[in-house]
């Protein structure tokens, strides 16, 4: 169940992105007016290979932010700073152009948008979602259609979007692969952000409730609601 | 591997085509002009568009460094490739996203790290298509028109630039 992520002391897996004790200090700024719901999947997944803090703050330029996204992450988890492997901080912002995520401040711009975000943090999953080129490039599809048609498409765009997951899911169980994945939760998020997730019709309503019955997504439909 | 990419004569993909010349010594990509653009990766997926056609050919060639040389890097490429669509290629977000671009290019040469990636072609290639909205601007896109020119400047964007229909001119055949 979720349970065990949040109970178990993680096992410390040495992977190529974050090697033993060297803290990956990864800041996301979010505007609580749209909520970026994959990075709960995200950090469990997360959870499940490092040891993980989290921490959540709100910026001065939002005014308030609900209980539920307060405590998205794991109801903040108490590892000691030094125990852990990846500190999680989000920041409660008044952001525009999607959530933003920095990582070495001084020597990167700034990341933005869900899908960017998701990348870079399923880049430290173990194996990457860029392991085999395939599925890569199938993940990198609808994470584009997330972030390039969903959120910034017009209504037209979206209604395309929407018709070629419909046409992908009457084949297919999940969008990639033969399991739920981070991708799921991307495009599932992009359609609670657009308000289209209540309105949706048959594969892609089957889709969104196979989703919510997974392990991963169980936060996120709280938070989502 | 050989790879096939099929590309729309009157529209084409400037920043694919700016991928396959950048890897002519590693990949062997034939292109052929018509109608669509396209290059058929299995049944399940075909790419249509020169985001989709770039990380593609960037994965092939990972020794190139188009998709950066780490994974804070690759992402980075990931943030310019979304910008080069959905502010650079929105004409309401053109004007503000264009002086995004322009402080970010201050202190830079390319757009990640210390060489070329797909993010200097999806950009430069969106700044292309849009030339008559920017570059009669004035010192405040100085820096972007700095990087612009040096690209072009550079052998392959001189390459890709002679294949491109001229615009307002009868298009060029081009094969």
């Amino acid at each position: 169940s979720a349970n065990t992520y949040e109970t178990k002391t993680p096992e410390r897996v040495k992977g190529p992105a974050v090697v033993g004790d060297v803290i990956h200090d990864v800041v996301i700024y979010a505007n609580p007016a749209s909520p970026p719901y994959s990075l709960i999947y995200l950090y469990k997944s997360l959870q499940m290979q490092y040891s993980c803090r989290t921490a959540i703050h709100i910026h001065s330029s939002v005014k308030s932010v609900p209980d539920k996204l307060m405590n998205c992450l794991g109801n903040g988890v108490r590892i000691e700073r030094p125990k852990a492997q990846i500190a999680l901080t989000l920041i409660w912002k008044d952001v525009t152009h999607g959530p933003q995520l920095r990582v070495s401040p001084s020597s990167q711009t700034p990341i933005n948008g869900e899908s960017n975000i998701a990348r870079y943090l399923a880049r430290l999953l173990q194996p990457s979602y860029e392991e085999d080129l395939h599925l890569a490039c199938l993940a990198d599809h609808w994470l584009d259609l997330a972030s390039f048609s969903l959120i910034g498409g017009n209504s037209k765009e979206r209604a395309a979007a929407v018709r070629s997951l419909n046409a992908h899911l009457g084949k297919k169980s999940w969008l990639v692969g033969d399991e739920a994945s981070f991708v799921d939760a991307v495009v599932y998020s992009a359609l609670s952000q657009t308000g289209q997730r209540s309105g949706a019709t048959g594969n892609v309503q089957n889709w969104l409730k196979a989703c919510e019955s997974q392990d991963r997504f169980e936060q996120i439909t709280l938070f989502a609601d | 591997m050989d790879v096939s990419l099929s590309v729309n004569k009157s529209s084409p993909p400037i920043a694919a085509l700016l991928a396959v010349e950048y890897l002519s010594g590693d990949l062997k990509v034939t292109v052929d002009y018509g109608k669509n653009t396209s290059l058929k990766l299995s049944d399940e997926l075909t790419f249509t568009t020169p985001v989709a056609i770039c990380r593609y050919l960037a994965r092939l060639a990972p020794s190139s460094g188009l998709y950066g040389s780490n994974i804070l890097e690759a992402t980075e490429v990931d943030h310019w490739l979304e910008f080069s669509v959905n502010r650079l290629g929105k004409p309401a977000e053109f004007t503000v996203a264009l002086s995004e671009l322009d402080h970010i290019l201050g202190p830079r040469t390319y757009l990640v790290a210390h060489s070329l990636t797909i993010a200097d072609f999806c950009v430069w290639a969106a700044l292309r298509v849009n030339a008559a909205a920017w570059s009669g601007r004035d010192e405040s896109t100085a820096n972007v028109r700095r990087w612009y020119n040096f690209l072009e400047a550079q052998s392959i964007f001189k390459k890709v630039s002679g294949l491109l229909p001229k615009r307002a001119e009868k298009q060029e055949t081009t094969k």
